[in-house]
């Protein structure tokens, strides 16, 4: 039987923070008591206070980690964010609640020493001015976590903290919709269709390195993972959880369950092609054999799905395009046709080499622009955050003050760019 | 109505009835009004603008001494108070691409919107740059009505001031830079309609053409490495402590060199890396599991190598621009060079 998901809407375009959970038209007035109570039961956080922002409010938010979407499983056999607040148990069928077009954003600090790649790096919101399209959520009504941590947590234990207790809170506000009727309901099923229409795999690259670059599947790292298969709607239910913390490299665990493929692929489902799944699988492998052995392992797994082409989406930089190219070149040689998206490195306007690195066989590329755009962000009425915060550079600004930054300092601009529809051209 | 704009358009001997290459040692000289193919050009150009005056040289003269032509060719345009320079179209004539390129070059640096046509082989189209529109041209002047209404349309536009698009949308020839724009069609639409086209195997265009890369022939072996000086160069981000030189860990543009003479060994505490793209832990702890400098004393000890250069050349590659690395990598062989080293070894990240 196939797997057969609804997901039951509940748009949020604004959020108050009071004393009672209340929806009506659109908006949200969340219990911050609750909420608190509910993210220091683990006894392994200082404290955590609510703030938020809707799109267009004259607000930056600062030291972001995540941003959760609130997912409630009505029924089906898991719970949301499986792994994290339940078993592992296989997510995308039954019926998932979601307050929609809303994120619980994590805000936060480390206390421990940072070193290399295993360090926080700035994360800025604009939820308004020329920023606004170089990061996402600044498009989603924001309830923003700010969280304390203990005096004497480590920057992982610390990081296990905020993640747990962001996705319990966006999980619980989901919740309270139970016994409500959504607005809308979408179905998601990858029924049979036509066998003459082209199948197509999404192949989603995803980011592991250390503790403050990883991502999660069911509740576990990829960090010894072999590409697997996954069913989209796992994806939607939340089996996927980002958690790195590279400025522009992030992919919010809100994208992992909102990946504009996934969506593109299931409106053509059984119209010009037939959606074959999905493979995850993670970049930045440790030397060239595993690199190798990784885009051979998607190649094949493609052809066990007998796909017919593949696109590719990449989170990550460097290092990672190498994974990224080797597994285009693989999915070519085996006979899947291939399309990457990528963000090109030549900086606009420069004539730069615009990759890291690239195999002959990847002629079909989608570009999603370049990186290095300089931008004016305006001075704003409300930080939400700290105020001081200190780029990558080490040049500390004051962000309730206008200042100029480069786009790829924006949080998650990698992905921004994609879900904004950028594309570098020819001039 | 605004007066018309006016356009000085450049040529070569040939086109404007001088002779053939017989007279290709002609020296720059201009004209009033249009000349030859200007007739043309001005009628095209139609209400808005009127070709003033034509400037023109002889091509081998001006391939000798393209400095000087073009300085005397811009004297002469602004003598007639352009608004807009046309040069060619040059089709794939070699000498007088060049020209074409050299005369806009010039006249842009003086400020004047220019505009070039010539086809994309000629060699006079890479010499055009960056700052010049270069509109496609036939190979021979058969193409010439088709590439002076080309170059007519996006030079009046440039002469206004009006924004340029890309070079897909107004035109032009590909000049080797991006920027970015906003899509007709979301990313993933795009995606998923290429891979379609690609599996049905029609014809799909991709966003990225990536350059070929230069690509390096490595030097000869060294004969006796006994014999050879080794340096040790790393863009791993390795500084002494307090990092002096201020590397960044990402888009870096530093490099030094630092030193370890006397030094055996690289013990906790002699050099940190500030790279921003690996797990840095161990390096710190150990910084000769980045330099070996400790194998390298050993090596040197028993002989297998002359000598270890003292000095290491460091800068951080983490997210480098590839144009600032190239640069970093030419300095870096200068100077050991000059310091008489015969090879490196790079320990990357």
């Amino acid at each position: 039987m196939s797997m057969r998901l609804e997901m039951g809407l509940f748009p949020v375009s604004k959020i108050i923070v009071g004393k009672r959970f209340a929806y009506k038209d659109e908006t949200l007035t969340v219990d911050a008591d609750e909420l608190r109570k509910l993210a220091l039961e683990e006894g392994d956080l200082k404290d955590v206070r609510f703030d938020a922002a809707a799109p267009g409010d004259s607000v930056r938010i600062t030291n972001v980690l995540d941003a959760v979407e609130p997912l409630y499983k009505v029924s089906g056999r898991s719970c949301a964010y499986p792994g994290f607040l339940g078993p592992a148990k296989t997510a995308g069928e039954g019926r998932t609640h979601k307050l929609a077009g809303m994120c619980v954003v994590s805000s936060t600090h480390f206390l421990g020493p940072m070193t290399g790649i295993m360090s926080f790096r700035e994360g800025i919101i604009d939820m308004c001015g020329p920023g606004a399209v170089h990061c996402t959520n600044s498009e989603t009504a924001n309830l923003v976590a700010c969280y304390e941590p203990l005096d004497n947590a480590s920057n992982e234990a610390h990081d296990d903290a905020v993640r747990l207790a962001t996705l319990k809170i966006a999980s619980r506000l989901a919740e309270r919709t139970k016994d409500m009727e959504p607005v809308r309901v979408e179905t998601f099923e990858l029924g049979d269709v036509d066998p003459a229409l082209p199948r197509v795999v999404y192949v989603d690259q995803v980011m592991h390195q250390a503790s403050m670059v990883q991502t999660f599947m069911y509740g576990k790292n990829l960090g010894d993972s072999l590409p697997t298969l996954i069913h989209p709607n796992e994806m939607l239910d939340g089996a996927v959880v980002g958690a790195n913390y590279k400025t522009q490299q992030k992919a919010p665990t809100y994208l992992h369950c909102n990946k504009p493929l996934i969506y593109e692929l299931y409106r053509r489902h059984g119209v010009d092609l037939d959606f074959a799944g999905m493979i995850i699988t993670r970049g930045h492998h440790d030397n060239q054999a595993l690199k190798e052995r990784s885009a051979q392992y998607v190649a094949k797994l493609a052809t066990l799905l007998k796909a017919d082409g593949a696109v590719l989406a990449f989170e990550g930089g460097g290092n990672s395009t190498v994974d990224y190219w080797l597994t285009v070149q693989a999915l070519e040689q085996m006979g899947v046709r291939a399309v990457p998206i990528i963000y090109e490195v030549g900086r606009p306007g420069t004539g730069e080499f615009p990759l890291v690195f690239h195999v002959p066989e990847a002629d079909a590329i989608v570009s999603k622009g370049m990186q290095g755009e300089r931008i004016a962000a305006p001075a704003v009425e409300r930080v939400i955050g700290s105020e001081v915060v200190e780029f990558y550079n080490g040049k500390s600004v004051n962000t309730r003050e206008a200042f100029t930054l480069i786009d790829s300092d924006y949080y998650a601009s990698e992905w921004a760019k994609d879900i904004n529809n950028m594309v570098g051209k020819d001039y | 109505m605004s007066a018309k704009l006016r356009v000085v358009h450049y040529l070569n001997q040939f086109f404007v009835g001088v002779g053939g290459e017989e007279k290709s040692d002609h020296p720059v000289s201009s004209l009033p009004g249009p000349v030859g193919p200007g007739v043309l050009l001005d009628k095209i150009l139609g209400e808005d603008a009127q070709v003033v005056g034509t400037v023109f040289a002889g091509d081998g003269l001006f391939a000798e001494n393209e400095e000087a032509c073009a300085k005397e060719a811009l004297a002469r345009i602004l003598e007639f108070a352009p608004d807009l320079v046309i040069a060619g179209p040059a089709f794939n004539a070699g000498r007088f691409g060049l020209a074409c390129a050299a005369v806009c070059r010039a006249a842009h640096e003086a400020g004047v919107p220019v505009v070039t046509a010539m086809h994309p082989e000629n060699p006079g189209f890479p010499a055009a740059g960056t700052s010049v529109h270069t509109v496609p041209a036939a190979d021979s002047a058969v193409g010439m009505e088709e590439a002076l209404e080309a170059a007519a349309r996006l030079g009046l536009r440039i002469a206004r001031g009006e924004e340029i698009g890309s070079a897909e949308d107004e035109d032009y020839l590909p000049r080797g830079i991006r920027y970015n724009e906003i899509a007709e069609l979301p990313t993933s639409r795009r995606a998923v309609d290429m891979v379609l086209r690609k599996i049905r195997g029609e014809p799909y265009q991709t966003e990225l053409d990536v350059p070929a890369l230069e690509e390096i022939a490595p030097p000869e072996p060294i004969p006796d490495l006994k014999k050879a000086r080794i340096a040790i160069v790393s863009e791993g981000g390795m500084v002494p402590p307090g990092n002096p030189d201020r590397f960044s860990g990402s888009r870096n543009g530093n490099w030094a060199a630092y030193s370890f003479e006397g030094k055996d060994a690289l013990p906790n505490g002699t050099f940190i890396s500030i790279h921003g793209g690996f797990n840095t832990v161990f390096v710190n702890e150990e910084p000769d599991r980045m330099l070996a400098v400790d194998a390298f004393r050993r090596l040197e000890g028993e002989g297998e190598i002359a000598e270890l250069h003292d000095d290491f050349l460091s800068t951080c590659g983490n997210g480098g621009a590839f144009s600032e690395m190239d640069g970093i990598g030419r300095a870096w062989a200068a100077k050991l060079k000059k310091s008489g080293v015969e090879g490196v070894v790079l320990p990357a990240t």
